[in-house]
């Protein structure tokens, strides 16, 4: 709320402590770094026009609440025009997230969470990089707590399963 | 003694992260366990590692565009720009220029006339004579 009245100090301290975890977000639900970063951008830009006052929960949270959505309005977008050019499909997908996540181990993590089911995938997402409580992550995605805890566990299982063979985890 | 299994491990691990109520057997049996604890610990560094992928770099964010401060000073800047343009068209016009015909037409190099000690040209070259060795493009 003090960075919506224009205090720079708590914008900063703001953006500082969750854009990197914003941005690994919808760069691991969308592939592209660019639409990742626009994608952050608007996300604060819509927080700092939300009304917060019926709002609960951590700002990470609420924030990365809204870097879902438009990640996943945006991923739809991007696999419809990907569905219309199978020549871009191949060198899109494979390039912008791993030129741009340098360490080599990072990378390998990301690869693994990106080949994940894409219901798996938003439940990790959502509560390793948004910070969500499983409580939140069901109202979000409409489904039980319980099946979010064990979509949460596959995920994670078929993450180390994938390391373990890329030589990444032991 | 059975150790648990790895996806009890992993259940234990995640309940962990969450600060949720584990099961009070698995916990009482890797207490106890070594081996078990040390898997454990193994599943947890995993986890901090999956969980901790960070892009390099961040994006270029504009924050100043939602500062009221910012926009006024922008504003303010931007005005400024405005009118010394507008200062600087306004005011070209007091500047005298001669005509290019008034620059007389007999003076060549090696022939300087010293009734014309400097005459500004119509393309504002200064044009001085006799000292200036008249070597300037497009000075007659």
């Amino acid at each position: 709320m003090r960075a919506q009245r224009g205090e720079m100090s708590a914008w900063g301290t703001l953006v500082e402590g969750t854009q990197s975890r914003l941005l690994a977000l919808a760069l691991l639900i969308t592939g592209s770094r660019a639409a990742a970063e626009d994608i952050v951008q608007e996300t604060f830009s819509r927080a700092l026009n939300a009304n917060l006052k019926n709002t609960s929960g951590t700002v990470l949270g609420f924030l990365s609440t809204i870097t879902y959505r438009l990640a996943l309005k945006d991923a739809s977008r991007a696999k419809r025009h990907v569905d219309a050019d199978n020549v871009e499909l191949a060198e899109a997908k494979a390039n912008p997230l791993e030129e741009l996540l340098l360490v080599e181990r990072d990378r390998a993590v990301s690869h693994a969470i990106s080949e994940l089911d894409p219901a798996h995938r938003d439940v990790l997402v959502m509560r390793f990089y948004g910070g969500q409580s499983y409580d939140q992550i069901a109202i979000e995605l409409g489904i039980p707590t319980g099946t979010v805890k064990s979509r949460m566990f596959h995920a994670v299982r078929a993450c180390r399963e994938a390391l373990r063979r890329a030589g990444v985890l032991q | 003694m059975t150790h648990l299994s790895e996806d009890e491990l992993l259940q234990h691990a995640l309940d962990l992260e969450d600060d949720l109520v584990r099961r009070a057997e698995a916990a009482a049996h890797i207490t106890s366990c070594r081996s078990c604890a040390e898997q454990l610990e193994r599943i947890r560094g995993d986890l901090t590692i999956i969980s901790g992928i960070r892009p390099t770099g961040h994006p270029q964010l504009l924050p100043q565009r939602f500062s009221p401060h910012s926009v006024r000073l922008m504003l303010g800047a931007a005005a400024l720009v405005v009118l010394s343009f507008a200062a600087g068209y306004l005011t070209s016009g007091l500047v005298e220029r001669r005509p290019a015909s008034v620059v007389p037409s007999t003076l060549v190099p090696g022939t300087p006339d010293p009734s014309h000690a400097a005459e500004v040209r119509s393309d504002a070259t200064l044009v001085t004579y006799p000292h200036a060795v008249l070597t300037t493009p497009g000075i007659r």
